[in-house]
């Protein structure tokens, strides 16, 4: 069993479904001809091509060693979920809600976790946004929802 | 009308009440952002995208572009105080910024900084001045096969040339360009890759794009790596800026060497002012009489590749505004900005829009000394801000992002797509993907495919059409020639076995 670069290994790897998934769509499109390109052509090539980088990183990784990466999970879960909870909330709930969750799930990267601190911030935070873009700038957007 | 005419109207236009307070808006955030590590010029301009719906497109621009400089002067604080680059082309300042500092020359340091950026910032305006118009001329007769080779000729140089590996930044420009397809095609009003989806009928929207790749994938990476890091404890008062006449003596063949390379490389598509300052770097190293002191606090180590970054950073715009081919991921931002004002980017710029073309360039020149008011009287203000820990920081830039890009359709469907474009870009990071070539690809890949249809289209269907053309020939020679020398040195360093040399991000 050979070493592989395991970091260009999974590089490679994701190339080749980044181009193949798309391609199982654009070859359903009209390729059109020559003079007249259909809106298919191009992103098939592209998609060909993304496959193509993708098989190169990947026979490149086969021939020497290497680390894989070193992931930094808790802010990685944190700062996703922050942002997933925001989408969901902030036409349900408003904006200041949104914007209260967001830095309250965002910050459990920190360590330690200090949960007088994130509230403050997080008021801070709403009130700054709502003077800046709703007074400021005019914005309409609806700050406290009740949903129920 | 001279260039000098053109000028003073231009400075008419930069210096209304409104272009004004814009300029500074911009350059004062640029500063603010560049001097901040773990957030760039990007995802600083990003933010500010959607404001600029608001402003007429001159001010609009010269906000932007304010940002863009300012920034990279900016970066060079973070530099020399902590050692941690505020820009990624300020990364080559630490080498002997820090060092200076730790000798307590600090505020020699900054002002070398100042005063390089200052010099090769004005040198690289008065570049932009005399061959942008020039430049323009030239490609005023260009018909769709000369843009497209030209487009794919900008698109190579930015893939290979400023990333580490070649083939990697080649496949970020072809996934740019993907992500770019996305939406109703023009032509047909074919649904392309929208999976059903119909908030991405009119494609992907670039806010969400940029803010996703360059604004949270950083914060991921930044939260870890700079939560605990010491904080700057220096005090910088003027006097310590004071130079010795032997300081401004050694500095200023590096300042003028540093210009020329930075200005030179900065008009170059996919040569930007990051890799301008590594080269200058390296070349002082080679040119000194005793390279050993390099690395320890020599001024000559800041002087070059601070002027090189910025002249490169002025210079940048000839090829953005004069043939519409971005040389960078910021670049490639200015030019998208220009088209949501309906402007074409293109020769027809300086001519069509004389007020905004030389309005932006008058604005470079007070913005320059913009700079240097807020950096020699104000350096006290950037030193605090880097007191402000990173804990505090990021949750504010997150609140930012998120609000930022919700309020460009007052929909959340903007939120999953930067989560979506974090998550690609954070993976990008960790596998050694530069995400400005993304970015590059996907502005310039619609113009790319709509050149290339109408090419097709003119030629009925002849591909020859585009050898017989002269410049899209030539031009097609040169982007072949970039690709194998490229690819060539990057096979010869593996066989070397060594890793090819790439700018570290910040």
């Amino acid at each position: 069993m050979a070493a592989f670069d395991r970091r260009d290994l999974i590089g490679g790897l994701m190339l080749v479904v980044a181009g193949a998934v798309p391609l199982a769509d654009t070859v359903t499109y009209p390729m059109g001809t020559l003079k007249r390109l259909g809106p298919g052509f191009f992103p098939t090539v592209l998609c060909v091509m993304l496959i193509v980088f993708g098989i190169v990183i990947l026979v490149g990784a086969m021939t020497r060693d290497g680390p894989g990466p070193a992931v930094d999970w808790r802010p990685l879960g944190s700062v996703s979920a922050g942002l997933l909870v925001f989408a969901l909330t902030v036409d349900s709930l408003g904006l200041a809600p949104a914007v209260v969750l967001l830095v309250a799930i965002a910050t459990l990267a920190d360590r330690p976790y200090r949960p007088r601190r994130t509230l403050i911030l997080a008021a801070i935070l709403t009130v700054a946004c709502v003077l800046v873009f709703q007074v400021g700038l005019g914005m309409k957007m609806p700050i406290l929802r009740w949903p129920f | 009308m001279g260039v000098l005419d053109n000028l003073a109207a231009g400075f008419d236009v930069a210096l209304t009440p409104v272009n004004l307070f814009y300029c500074f808006v911009g350059v004062f955030f640029g500063t603010f952002v560049g001097t901040l590590p773990g957030i760039g010029a990007m995802a600083a301009i990003s933010i500010l995208l959607p404001i600029t719906f608001y402003l007429e497109p001159t001010a609009a621009i010269i906000m932007l572009a304010g940002i863009y400089y300012g920034g990279v002067a900016g970066g060079s604080t973070a530099s020399i105080l902590l050692n941690l680059p505020g820009s990624p082309s300020t990364a080559v300042t630490c080498l002997d910024g820090y060092p200076m500092a730790q000798k307590g020359k600090a505020g020699l340091a900054l002002l070398t900084a100042t005063l390089a950026s200052f010099i090769g910032g004005t040198a690289g305006i008065v570049i932009l001045t005399a061959f942008a118009p020039a430049l323009a001329e030239l490609a005023v007769d260009f018909g769709p096969a000369e843009y497209f080779m030209l487009t794919v000729f900008g698109l190579i140089a930015t893939a290979t040339i400023a990333s580490g590996s070649a083939v990697k930044g080649l496949a970020m420009v072809v996934l740019g360009m993907l992500f770019g397809t996305v939406g109703t095609d023009v032509y047909t009003a074919q649904f392309r890759l929208t999976y059903g989806l119909w908030d991405l009928a009119e494609g992907i929207d670039l806010i969400a794009l940029s803010l996703g790749l360059f604004g949270v994938s950083e914060v991921i990476a930044s939260i870890d790596r700079i939560g605990a890091r010491p904080q700057a404890t220096q005090r910088v008062s003027m006097r310590s800026m004071l130079p010795t006449r032997d300081d401004l003596r050694r500095a200023a063949a590096p300042v003028l060497r540093g210009t020329g390379i930075g200005s030179a490389l900065g008009a170059l598509p996919g040569t930007g002012a990051t890799l301008a300052s590594f080269i200058a770097y390296a070349f002082e190293k080679r040119l000194a009489r005793d390279p050993s002191k390099f690395g320890k606090g020599a001024i000559e180590g800041v002087a070059a590749p601070e002027s090189a970054n910025n002249s490169a950073v002025q210079t940048a715009f000839i090829p953005t505004l004069t043939l519409g081919i971005p040389g960078d991921g910021v670049m490639a931002l200015m030019l998208a900005a220009l088209m949501i004002h309906g402007i074409v980017p293109g020769p027809a710029v300086v001519s069509k829009h004389p007020d905004l073309f030389w309005g932006l360039v008058a604005s470079f020149w007070i913005g320059n000394v913009m700079l240097l008011v807020l950096h020699i009287p104000l350096i006290g203000i950037w030193v605090r801000l880097l007191q402000v820990p990173y804990h505090l920081l990021y949750p504010a830039i997150l609140v930012l992002i998120c609000i930022g890009v919700y309020s460009v359709n007052m929909s959340p469907f903007g939120v999953y797509l930067v989560l979506f474009f974090g998550l690609v870009g954070y993976a990008m990071r960790l596998l050694g993907f530069e995400p400005a070539p993304l970015i590059v690809g996907f502005v310039l890949g619609p113009m790319l495919e709509n050149h290339l249809r109408r090419a097709m289209l003119l030629a009925r269907g002849d591909v020859t059409f585009f050898v017989e053309r002269p410049i899209s020939a030539g031009l097609l020679v040169v982007s072949v020639a970039v690709l194998v020398w490229m690819l060539g040195s990057e096979l010869r360093s593996r066989a070397a076995g060594r890793r090819p040399v790439s700018a570290p991000d910040g």
